[in-house]
Parts: structure tokens; C-alpha cells; sequence
């Protein structure tokens, strides 16, 4: 007797988006296994942040499918929600709430994540350095504080899949270690993800693929060739 | 279960915000305030005809009071993605919904409250003692139709960029049966007496408008939220 395997973590079959009248991304296909860490390549305006959205349900593909955990977006969405979450560039925090505030609210509005012990809100707020700033109103921080807030956000939360969109603008190099850190320890808890960013040098962080986004095609990448079809 | 708690920690949040910035509090106030002045001035010297109008501009104002607070609580969660993340956890369109339209709800409701001895002051209008709880609750059921349909299109037009002019534009002639009733109910709890049952009408019209809208707008709000 054999067992389904387990749903692709992403899935994305001839996926196009148009933006107004261009197509951003154009017949994009791909697959990415549970527990895989993904770097998306590609200059500014290429669609990394469009493919990221999308996959994060808050844009619907102009035409073609596309899963996250075997759940069908968008008519799924709120079934992928509850296994995703997104690292956007500017953190994505209440500028009029205060860390604690924004985090005790990211928790109530997640169902099952209600019995979040305080301790695990102070132990976010402690691994991105933000203790003596919690209490302090989020339009205070700097870009780097902000950027930490959010990942402090996804550590507490925890979902199956973590889409990363430029995750290290804005920090300086300890929060850039932080962020490897995080990402390394989310990997090795079998976490997926999916991470567009234009560092070029966190090789070190051993990606499983590194993908590039050009012209709304997406292809592997090779650094020795450049890109590859 | 889980709805609620939902809706209660946006409206919580939205009170925060509000409390923290008070950026709709002087707007609202200050605008309510002008429009009373500036139709007090328009409306001449007849005191029967400012005491009559009172009811009217009471509620014009309290309308556009209503479409400011409603477009600042979108704008303040536009600023940071944090709308955008709000809306990525894996919470109910209807329960963030529910919870803007709860938290701008209470606050027409005192708005209203505190507007509508003002309003009467200056424009020389009284009402009898035993009708005051119509007054409150019109206020009242007249704040929840205002919120209702004023949270569903400021998130319909959050995003866009002429977002400040298509709001009112949208939003007020879907209002007008609860203005009407509004309007009425105010008018009927002033002359007191008899008029207190067709008070009670409108109040009960007010408060089935209500309800449709409530139901219609919780309903389709992930249409207006979502790509």
C-alpha cells in the first residue's frame, strides 16, 4: 500500500500576470518541495515582488494555476494563508502600534496561534534585538527595526512557508547575520522558502536552487554561465 | 469564535491608532463644527427654519464626519504594507470588516452624541425630555448604516489614487435611505408627543436598512479587499 506523496509546497503551471496592459510574469512553471530554500534573482522590475504577491494570495494569476501546499489559489487562498507567510520590504508593521501590539495582534488574528505563550512573543522580540524597543511605537524605528519587527513576526508565527521579499534591505550586517540566521534555522525545521533578494554573496547559506526572473520568464541560474533555459 | 476575537483585535487596533494619532478626532470635529456654522450663517435669521433644519444638518454633517473617519482608518493601514499583511494572515474577510466597521462605528456613535446638543444650541432647536432616548438611539442605529456602507467603500477605493473624491461620490447615494430615516426620526423625537410612534417607524426602518447592508457588505467585502 503506498501513500500520496506530500503537495509541492509551489506549484505554478503556464502561470501569466498582466499589470495594466504588460504581462509581468509570462508562462511560468514551476515546483518547489516542501523544505527547499529558493533564491529568485532579477533586476528591478523584472516581477519578483509580483510572483511573491501572487503566491501570497493578494494577487490572482491573469490566467494558469497556482498551488501552495496542494491549496489552489486564489479560490484557496485562506487555506494557503494558514501555511504561508510574507516578509515584505518595508516589514509591514501598524507604524501606530508599538512591537508588542503588532505582534499580540499578528497572533489573534491567526487562528491556533491564540495559545502563543507571552514568552514566545518576548523570545521573537529578543532574537531580532528588538527587547528595549518593544514598547515603543513603530514609526519611530528606522528602516533596519522595521525589517526586524517583520521577521520577528515570522518567527513567531512560524508558517510552512516563508516568501522573503528583499529580506535583507535596510539591515545593516548584524541584521543581515540575524536574517541568514533565521532563514538557516527555518530551513533546518523543515520550512520552505522562497526568498527574492539581489545579494549576491549569501551563497553560504546553501540554496537548493537560485532561479532568475527576466522578462517575466523565469529560469535557473548558473554562475559560471549566467542564466540558463 | 475565532471571527470575533478577530474582529474585536482590529477594532481594538484601529481604536489604538486613533487614540495614539487623533488625526480623525480634530478632522471630524472641526469639520462637523464648520458645517453647523457655515449653514447656521446660510440658513438667515428665521428662527423656525433654523430650528426645523437642525435635524438635516445635524445628519449632513455627521455624513461627511462619517466619510473622513472611514477613508483615515483605511489610510493609516496603507502606510507600511500593513494592510497588505493584515490581509495575508488567515483571517475572515467579514471578521476585518466587521472590526473597522466596530471601531468606526463608536465613534460616529459619539461624534453624534456629543454633535447633537451642539447642534440644537445653535440652531435654537429643543427637544422634550422623554424623547432624548429616541434621539440617542437614532444616533445610534443612524452611526451603524453610516459606518456600514462608509468602511465598505473606503476599502473599496483605499487603493486608488483619486481615492478622496470617488469615496463621498460612491458612498452617498447608497446612504440616502439612512439619512432619510435618520433625518425623520430626528425630526419626529423633536416635536415629541404623538410623533414619538412615527419616530419608533423610522427607527424601525433605520434599523432593517441596517441590517441588509450590514449583511450585503460583510458578505462581498473579500471582493472588495482582494485582487
Amino acid at each position: 500500500m503506498s501513500s500520496a506523496p506530500p503537495p509541492l509546497a509551489i506549484e505554478l503551471r503556464d502561470v501569466t500576470r498582466r499589470m495594466g496592459r504588460d504581462f509581468v510574469l509570462r508562462g511560468m512553471n514551476l515546483e518547489i518541495a516542501p523544505g527547499k530554500l529558493v533564491v529568485l534573482r532579477g533586476a528591478n522590475g523584472t516581477g519578483k515582488t509580483t510572483l511573491l504577491r501572487l503566491l501570497a494570495t493578494r494577487l490572482r494569476p491573469t490566467s494558469g494555476q497556482a498551488f501552495v501546499f496542494g491549496h489552489e489559489l486564489p479560490r484557496a487562498g485562506g487555506a494557503a494563508r494558514a501555511r504561508l507567510g510574507l516578509l515584505n520590504v518595508t516589514g509591514g508593521s501598524f507604524p501606530m502600534l508599538d512591537a508588542r501590539e503588532n505582534l499580540e495582534l499578528a497572533i489573534k488574528l491567526t487562528p491556533g496561534a491564540g495559545g502563543a505563550a507571552a514568552g514566545a512573543l518576548d523570545a521573537a522580540l529578543a532574537a531580532v534585538g528588538l527587547t528595549a524597543a518593544a514598547n515603543k511605537l513603530v514609526r519611530t524605528y528606522s528602516s533596519g527595526m522595521k525589517k526586524r519587527l517583520g521577521l520577528a513576526r515570522l518567527l513567531l508565527l512560524d508558517p510552512e512557508l516563508w516568501l522573503l521579499d528583499e529580506p535583507y534591505a535596510a539591515l545593516d550586517d548584524a541584521g543581515k547575520s540575524l536574517m541568514d540566521e533565521c532563514v538557516s534555522g527555518a530551513k533546518a525545521r523543515g520550512r520552505t522558502v522562497f526568498m527574492a533578494s539581489h545579494e549576491s554573496d549569501r551563497d553560504h547559506l546553501g540554496p537548493d536552487a537560485v532561479l532568475e526572473l527576466s522578462a517575466g520568464v523565469l529560469r535557473l541560474y548558473d554562475p559560471l554561465l549566467g542564466s540558463a533555459p | 469564535m475565532n471571527d470575533l476575537i478577530a474582529a474585536l483585535a482590529v477594532a481594538r487596533k484601529d481604536f489604538l491608532q486613533e487614540l495614539r494619532s487623533r488625526a480623525t478626532t480634530v478632522a471630524t470635529l472641526f469639520f462637523s463644527g464648520i458645517t453647523l456654522v457655515m449653514m447656521a450663517f446660510g440658513l438667515g435669521r428665521d428662527p423656525d427654519l433654523m430650528a426645523s433644519a437642525a435635524p438635516g444638518v445635524l445628519w449632513v454633517a455627521l455624513a461627511f464626519a462619517g466619510v473622513i473617519s472611514s477613508a483615515q482608518s483605511f489610510q493609516a493601514d496603507l502606510e507600511e504594507g500593513a494592510l497588505e499583511q493584515l490581509l495575508l494572515l488567515p483571517v475572515s474577510r467579514a471578521a476585518v470588516y466587521l472590526g473597522k466597521l466596530l471601531a468606526s462605528w463608536l465613534y460616529l456613535s459619539v461624534l453624534g452624541i456629543i454633535m447633537l446638543p451642539v447642534a440644537f444650541a445653535l440652531y435654537g432647536a429643543s427637544a422634550p425630555a422623554e424623547t432624548w432616548w429616541v434621539l440617542v438611539l437614532t444616533v445610534i442605529l443612524g452611526g451603524l448604516g453610516f459606518a456600514v456602507i462608509a468602511t465598505f467603500y473606503a476599502g473599496l477605493t483605499a487603493n486608488l489614487q483619486a481615492r478622496e473624491a470617488l469615496l463621498p461620490v460612491l458612498m452617498f447615494p447608497v446612504i440616502v435611505p439612512v439619512m432619510l430615516g435618520a433625518v425623520r426620526a430626528t425630526e419626529s423625537a423633536l416635536l415629541g408627543g404623538a410623533d414619538i410612534g412615527l419616530a419608533a417607524s423610522w427607527l424601525q426602518l433605520l434599523a432593517g436598512f441596517d441590517l441588509v447592508y450590514l449583511v450585503v457588505c460583510s458578505s462581498i467585502f473579500h471582493f472588495v479587499v482582494d485582487d
